[in-house]
């Protein structure tokens, strides 16, 4: 391992520096919350009886908007200081854990040198002892041969050799304790070593907490947008930039720009709002030449276009006012579900034509799988929400799954800290709290577990190593959470999703 | 006696016990994905649980009967088959039991497969090839636990309209 010369390494980092930065972030939130009360307040006064309409509509909506992700800006900063304090303490005493490491490894390090000192020393006397008493048993043996006349001479060299034999056993005896001394130490050091190793991994761990949260509180912290916009004027008539080579997120798609910057109006070149006009008008063609219902207009398009498979809800989150501006503005489900009015999900893939709404109703008339079947089953005790539904498609099937619609009101902690999840997830919870699946233990994953991908069931997941709780998104690592359940160590199935990827 | 919150096993330890309500699972979807309820398991706290390779949830209650079961895997991934799915002629009513050594057990590394025959309008989630000696319990009329040798080896669901 690196380090000092004892061999053990301190963490390094300060954690009295990074509490302040915690408490500097909770100072920001509540300049955050008070701002978004002025907002509040303004919309509320400025709405009223007098001033009903279209235009109120919309100011509401992004009042509403703006309130909601000024709120999740707010929270981001307080999980960022939440989480720099729990870091703090965590890498102070990861810290105090290796000094005392230290201090052992130095100890026994100090001990093993005494102890090879004392253990030469020994083996010194011993050898020397050894030899004195070699000599003397060759006088005795020179003296034994004289006979009487050499009994005086035999009983010295008896005398010396039985001295040399008693120093060559103390020395044994010394080297035995000192071997033994040095054992002692050389474990002693090995046990420091592993101490210090453990405290480093521990600040390991705390910093990848820490790097969690803080990813999952800057997801929170988008700049405040308001999607419901216009198409920015474009002046590139004519030209037809490359489509593919802007990236998926200059057409609305997931990857490239985050939706929420590429939404109509928000481009970064005219080439983009360009390519995305055309995108839109070629989808546009699309649907009237299969056939379908008249094209969207731009708000619809802008609904339909927050709420793809591929944005994430955190993102486009709206409700209330907003949703009901969209809605109003389009009267087309294919923008705002009739139902819940909260969640579309606009399907694509192997049937373009079908429609699959959070709550969702899903229409198509494709192989039958194990999809189909299950629809065919729902649809016997469909309710007339899905009934009704299906008239928009003659001949195809269709099922509520009610699984995927957002709630609230079920998982308190969820709902204060403003995490969109759904019916399905506030269910499991209430099934599965005695085994440790809590509103506050999936909250914790949620913010501060380790992000995987699951390639085989397309599913986002963040997995907290502490209390073994994983939560599972479907639309995304910052999307609605879809469910909880436990297990004791990530599955290997799951790919790492790098730090910094967002979603 | 204490239990250890998780314990990591090949296979899950499978019994048949009375038919029950809450045993008597049957198929519903919710949040795109296959799930099993028995009568009563909605608001129902389950003190146990099992995990089959993160993709599929057993809650299990204090008589260790399982409730409910979760699917993770979306049902238009499910592997389609034209192997016949279904049940043999005569099945005994049960309810599946699954206790072990711990309040979750863990089968991290199995690898089931969901296949779906869609003439059949039968589902199966295999945990373990069906052999000859394997025992269906039919846990509801929709719902069938396939045990072998005290494993579970899987559970076949009828979805399609009578």
């Amino acid at each position: 391992m690196s380090g000092g010369a004892d061999g053990v390494e301190i963490p390094k980092g300060d954690p009295h520096a990074i509490r302040g930065a915690g408490n500097a972030w909770d100072g920001l939130a509540d300049v955050i919350d008070e701002h978004r009360g002025v907002l509040t307040h303004a919309a509320g006064t400025v709405v009223g009886a007098d001033w009903q309409g279209p235009a109120s509509l919309a100011y509401q909506g992004s009042s509403a908007l703006a309130g909601i992700q000024l709120g999740e800006v707010g929270g981001g900063l307080r999980d960022a200081a939440t989480a720099a304090r729990m870091f703090a303490t965590k890498l102070r005493d990861a810290q105090q854990d290796a000094r005392a490491a230290q201090k052992r490894a130095r100890a026994a390090m100090d001990a093993i040198d005494d102890a090879k000192r004392r253990l030469t020393d020994a083996q010194g006397r011993r050898v020397g002892a050894e030899a004195r008493a070699g000599m003397a048993a060759d006088s005795m043996l020179r003296a034994g041969a004289a006979g009487p006349a050499g009994e005086p001479a035999r009983a010295h060299a008896q005398a010396t050799y039985d001295a040399a034999i008693g120093d060559a056993d103390a020395a044994r005896a010394d080297e035995r304790r000192a071997t033994s001394d040095l054992d002692a130490a050389e474990q002693d050091l090995r046990e420091a070593h592993r101490d210090g190793r453990e405290a480093n991994r521990d600040a390991d761990d705390a910093a990848r907490d820490a790097v969690g949260a803080w990813d999952s509180a800057a997801g929170a912290m988008h700049p405040a947008a308001i999607p419901i916009t216009m198409p920015v004027p474009v002046s590139l008539r004519g030209a037809r930039p490359d489509l593919a080579g802007l990236g998926a997120g200059a057409i609305g798609g997931a990857g490239g720009l985050p939706p929420w910057l590429a939404g109509p109006g928000r481009y970064v070149t005219p080439g983009q709002a360009r390519a995305a006009q055309l995108a839109r008008q070629e989808a546009a063609a699309d649907d009237a030449a299969a056939g379908q219902r008249p094209p969207l207009n731009a708000l619809q398009r802008a609904g339909q276009q927050m709420m793809t498979a591929g944005s994430s809800v955190t993102d486009v989150f709206t409700f209330g006012g907003a949703s009901k501006a969209l809605e109003a503005a389009s009267g087309d489900d294919r923008a705002v579900d009739q139902d819940s009015g909260l969640y579309t999900w606009l399907h694509s893939g192997t049937d373009k034509l079908s429609m699959a709404t959070g709550v969702g109703v899903v229409r198509h008339a494709a192989k039958k799988g194990a999809k189909e079947l299950a629809e065919e089953l729902m649809e016997k005790g469909a309710d007339d929400a899905a009934k009704g539904a299906a008239t928009h498609a003659p001949g195809a099937s269709s099922v509520v799954d009610r699984g995927r619609r957002i709630v609230s009101g079920a998982v308190p902690a969820f709902d204060k800290a403003n995490v969109p999840y759904t019916e399905h997830f506030a269910e499991r919870v209430a099934q599965r709290g005695a085994r440790g699946v809590t509103g506050q233990s999936t909250l914790d994953a949620y913010n501060h577990g380790t992000k995987y991908y699951d390639e085989t069931t397309k599913a986002f997941i963040r997995y907290d190593r502490r209390t073994g709780v994983v939560v599972v998104m479907r639309d995304g690592v910052n999307g609605p959470v879809h469910t909880a359940f436990e297990q004791g160590s990530p599955n290997k199935r799951w790919n790492p999703i790098p730090y910094g990827s967002g979603k | 006696m204490t239990l250890d919150r998780f314990a990591a096993v090949d296979r899950l330890p499978a019994g048949v016990g009375a038919p029950t309500p809450l045993g008597s699972l049957t198929p519903a979807v919710s949040g795109g994905a296959l799930m099993l309820a028995g009568d009563g398991a909605a608001g129902t706290e389950f003190p146990f649980g099992a995990n089959v390779g993160s993709l599929v949830i057993f809650d299990i209650d204090a008589e260790r009967t399982v409730g409910s079961v979760e699917t993770l895997l979306p049902l238009d991934a499910w592997e389609q088959t034209d192997e016949s799915l279904a049940p043999p002629g005569h099945t005994e009513a049960g309810s599946l039991r699954i206790e072990g050594p711990a309040i979750t057990l863990e089968a991290p590394d199995a690898e089931p497969r969901f296949l779906v025959n869609g003439d059949e309008g039968r589902l199966l989630i295999e945990f373990d090839t069906p052999g000859a000696d394997t025992e269906w319990i039919r846990l509801s009329d929709r719902c069938h636990a396939l045990i072998d040798s005290g494993s579970l080896a899987g559970l076949a669901v009828r979805l399609a309209r009578d």
